[in-house]
């Protein structure tokens, strides 16, 4: 009996949480440098991205915008990044513990999910931010300097916008596990659709009306225009700042448990009929 | 005593040829949203300049005026010419990319090794992969094109619009020998993927997606006139837009396009062969 409860805290316990979710970043984090070639082309990759973007805005901005264009086509690039790991690399990464046959067992182990979801978002996260600074550097050399006015105000917006995005994240995980290969158009799709309707590399202000009431009801589109807005030192176009910071902080919080428990429902379901192995 | 394997005639060529195309299109017409995806992901790539241009600008007319300002062409419609060339882009990297991802896939199924060791030619193969591409490339194109200038406001049927096709049509076969290359490195590398995305953005800036490439540092530019992509793309922008026809006149931009389309293909063949041929000998066919 004491032998039984002493496995129990080991396993659930908190300091068992802190194992496993030690461990599998460690093991994430190693899966992502070894493969050397893509860790450094993917630097190479967000600079040359930066680089098309902004040279197109700037061939259509008057010459005393071009910092604030670039400003825009910056902090919007930045949480596009984060949204787009957030909606492909959690669900790929658990799609690939499919391809290779070891996610039945990971999750028919007495683990925590949630230890599983929070290991990969820390890699990627830390992968992300290492991205943006090079890509920050990268643009200050080129295009000179960015405009920068309230960098640990940003800071919080952006944490804060992280955790709305990897509430998203977690809901796309789950989807992926339920829809397989089909995941992949939609993810797509929302990706670009995401771009779009919460004006992510252009300001609010040049979509049309009918677009922007689309934009309104997406939690995103508010961390988006408040992150972009405390970074150039402009006026949130959506609401005022106090209002949006409110709704971000409020998503921050709520999305992030309406994911899990989506995700958790899924694997639960997947479990039951047997299906966590098939792909 | 075995069965003779049968003699590699015309007629067995073409049905290898048929057979690869008929297969790759019936895969597709299994992944609609894949379709859609191709005609609508342009037009989103599209948006985001000419979005930002007008906001930042304050009209579509003040941007066309700064676009002229900048880049020195003259009447030339920045809408039409980012729409144009984000079609052209998407087209081009599609076509880039499915060999070596045709490749990837069948190493990562399994049946590359089978197929290649199958005594079927693989020029027939490489012809039944190009035809497919080659299909899903102008239904893709003419769908993005007509959906993104319906969207912006743009006429779609101005200037030379069949020599336009035809320019596509024939211009994206130096992009299949380039794709050769790609499927070359696939065999050589495996894990490609990264490059594979990387090289679709550098791609993008030499081919003068969102601006033409005058703007760019020489260096870019000597690069951008040695890549098929950029002829390609201009050609098409010259045609349907009026551009100038730069080099001597348009049978002298047609000529480039001409010799990138004899060389590219046979270049592609050759060092794919060689690396084929590499990797049966040393095992590397069947391994992921």
């Amino acid at each position: 009996m004491v032998l039984a409860t002493h496995k129990q805290e080991r396993i659930y316990g908190k300091r068992a949480w802190w194992n496993q979710f030690w461990s599998m970043t460690k093991k994430e984090f190693t899966v992502l440098t070894r493969y050397k070639f893509s860790f450094i082309l993917s630097f190479v990759q967000v600079m040359v991205i930066m680089f098309v973007f902004t040279v197109a805005a700037m061939v259509l901005t008057p010459p005393d915008q071009e910092s604030y264009g670039a400003g825009i086509m910056f902090y919007s690039f930045i949480l596009f990044m984060f949204l787009s790991t957030a909606l492909w690399d959690i669900g790929n990464s658990l799609r690939e513990e499919q391809y290779q046959g070891t996610l039945e067992s990971l999750f028919m182990s007495p683990i925590s999910y949630f230890s599983t979801l929070i290991s990969r978002i820390l890699s990627n996260v830390i992968w992300t931010s290492l991205n943006v600074a090079i890509a920050f550097l990268f643009m200050s050399l080129v295009f000179g300097q960015l405009p920068v006015e309230n960098l640990i105000l940003g800071i919080v917006v952006l944490i804060l916008s992280l955790f709305v995005c990897f509430g998203f994240s977690f809901g796309f995980a789950g989807l992926a596990l339920q829809y397989k290969e089909s995941m992949n158009t939609l993810t797509n799709f929302l990706q670009f659709f995401f771009m779009i309707v919460c004006a992510m590399f252009f300001p609010f202000s040049a979509l049309p009306d009918i677009v922007l009431i689309v934009s309104r009801l997406i939690p995103l589109s508010y961390c988006v225009d408040l992150f972009r807005s405390t970074m150039i030192g402009s006026t949130p176009e959506l609401l005022s700042f106090e209002l949006e910071f409110t709704i971000v902080a409020l998503f921050s919080i709520i999305l992030p448990f309406l994911g899990i428990l989506f995700f958790r429902r899924t694997v639960t379901n997947a479990r039951r009929r047997g299906t966590l192995a098939e792909y | 005593m075995y069965a003779p394997i049968q003699e590699i005639t015309l007629r067995s060529h073409w049905g290898v040829i048929w057979g690869t195309f008929i297969v790759r299109l019936k895969t597709i017409s299994r992944y609609k949203g894949m379709l859609l995806m191709d005609i609508l992901v342009p037009v989103f790539l599209a948006a985001m300049p000419i979005l930002l241009g007008q906001a930042l600008s304050g009209s579509i007319s003040a941007a066309s005026s700064n676009f002229e300002k900048n880049t020195g062409l003259v009447g030339a419609n920045y809408v039409a010419f980012i729409i144009i060339g984000a079609n052209v882009f998407a087209t081009v990297t599609t076509s880039l990319w499915l060999f070596g991802f045709f490749i990837r896939r069948e190493q990562t199924l399994g049946t590359l090794e089978a197929l290649f060791m199958s005594p079927a030619h693989q020029i027939s193969i490489l012809i039944g992969l190009t035809l497919y591409v080659q299909v899903r490339s102008v239904i893709t194109f003419l769908g993005g094109y007509f959906f993104g200038c319906l969207l912006f406001s743009v006429n779609p049927i101005q200037g030379q619009v069949l020599l336009a096709l035809g320019i596509l049509l024939f211009g994206l076969i130096p992009i299949y020998g380039l794709s050769f290359l790609l499927g070359a490195l696939v065999l050589k590398v495996k894990q490609a993927n990264s490059l594979l995305s990387t090289l679709q953005w550098v791609v993008g800036s030499l081919m003068g997606v969102f601006f033409p490439v005058t703007v760019l540092p020489v260096t870019f530019q000597v690069l951008a006139y040695l890549f098929p992509g950029f002829w390609l793309n201009y050609n098409i922008q010259a045609a349907l837009m009026g551009l100038e026809w730069f080099f001597i006149n348009m049978y002298g931009h047609l000529s480039i396009l001409f010799i990138f389309a004899i060389t590219c293909p046979l270049i592609g063949y050759m060092i794919f062969s060689k690396t084929e041929y590499r990797s049966k000998r040393a095992e590397g066919i069947g391994q992921f």
